[in-house]
């Protein structure tokens, strides 16, 4: 079946321009300057083959160990942003760009001493390349966000919660990707954005997940499970109802989605009323005036 | 001031980047010659 040309960024024909489903999205950093580290290390490949078995087992070694180092670096950059877009967040569970400078420095005493060289050049080799990969990339991090003042207990849960919500949304999705229709896509990633600011709210304040712990589960599942049922009809029969069903369902979970988040924030300011008007009422009862302001 | 800290980091990066990429192509080239 013929399918309009167009991508990401592609202007909709006929389709008014809801708010943008990729509000919030940040440029990742996972690009090209890694990208090269996957490419430097592969003259390797023609100095194995021309130097020998030894020399072969030691070039392959020192090659696989880079490859291996700039996919880990890509892997660091990647969970580094993940923990920078939330407010809360555990370290990753294993330090990627640190093992990944590790391995760089191996990996060129490896390459060094294939080289013929002697041991002292393949340990500066070493010690240089994995200082300057810390340096370039930076270490991970390394201790927990955002959970100064919470419980550990509490903080874990939220942490857990929306870890789980991201598994929802990743599912979803895949899920639609298979239905092969960009508008639904689209109209996925949109909701997603919804579901993703109720999730930085929960995490500012994890009061909110006994309110909204409904719609990070039941609702996301529900949403999951109808994009997986949608997608195996469409992708089967282009059936035009099914999208309208899909689309409108989206729509009414988004409102609330979106409702739900505002109701959130608004309980938060609530909250601070609460706290100034008690407070204030403590101070008026010590019944001291400050003198040097007129009353 | 914090601002030029900043800048000063970025440009630290690359420059740490730009001379890891020489290294390894240099060892790596260095092995087949």
């Amino acid at each position: 079946m013929a399918r309009r040309f167009g991508a990401k960024f592609s202007r909709r024909g006929g389709e008014a321009e809801g708010p943008g489903a990729w509000r919030g999205a940040v440029r990742t950093r996972a690009g090209g300057r890694v990208n090269l580290l996957f490419l430097a290390p592969l003259p390797l490949v023609w100095a194995a083959f021309t130097s020998g078995a030894v020399g072969l087992a030691l070039n392959l070694g020192a090659l696989g160990l880079m490859l291996l180092a700039a996919w880990l670096t890509r892997e660091g950059i990647r969970a580094q942003e993940v923990y920078e877009a939330r407010k809360v967040a555990r370290r990753p569970a294993f330090p990627r760009k640190i093992a990944a400078s590790l391995l760089t420095g191996a990996g060129l005493g490896l390459a060094g001493l294939a080289d013929g060289g002697a041991a002292l050049a393949a340990v500066i080799y070493a010690l240089v390349g994995a200082a300057l990969h810390a340096l370039a990339f930076g270490l991970d991090p390394l201790r927990d966000k955002g959970m100064e003042g919470m419980d550990a207990f509490q903080s874990a849960r939220v942490a857990r919660a929306v870890d789980k919500a991201e598994t929802y949304l990743g599912e979803m999705t895949g899920a639609v990707t298979r239905a092969g229709d960009r508008q639904a896509e689209e109209r996925v990633a949109r909701f997603q954005a919804s579901v993703r600011e109720m999730l930085r709210s929960v995490e500012d304040d994890p009061r909110d997940l006994a309110t909204a712990r409904k719609y990070l589960t039941i609702y996301l599942i529900g949403a999951r499970d109808a994009t997986i049922k949608f997608a195996d009809i469409y992708a089967r029969s282009r059936d035009a109802g099914a999208r309208r069903d899909y689309f409108a369902l989206l729509d009414d979970l988004e409102e609330n989605f979106t409702a739900k988040t505002r109701d959130l924030l608004r309980d938060d300011s609530t909250d601070l009323e609460v706290e100034v008007e008690v407070l204030r009422e403590r101070l008026a009862r010590e019944g001291i005036r400050p003198t040097n302001r007129p009353t | 001031m914090q601002e030029r800290r900043a800048m000063t980091e970025t440009g630290l990066r690359k420059l740490a980047f730009v001379l890891l990429v020489m290294l390894i192509l240099y060892v790596s080239l260095a092995g087949g010659m």
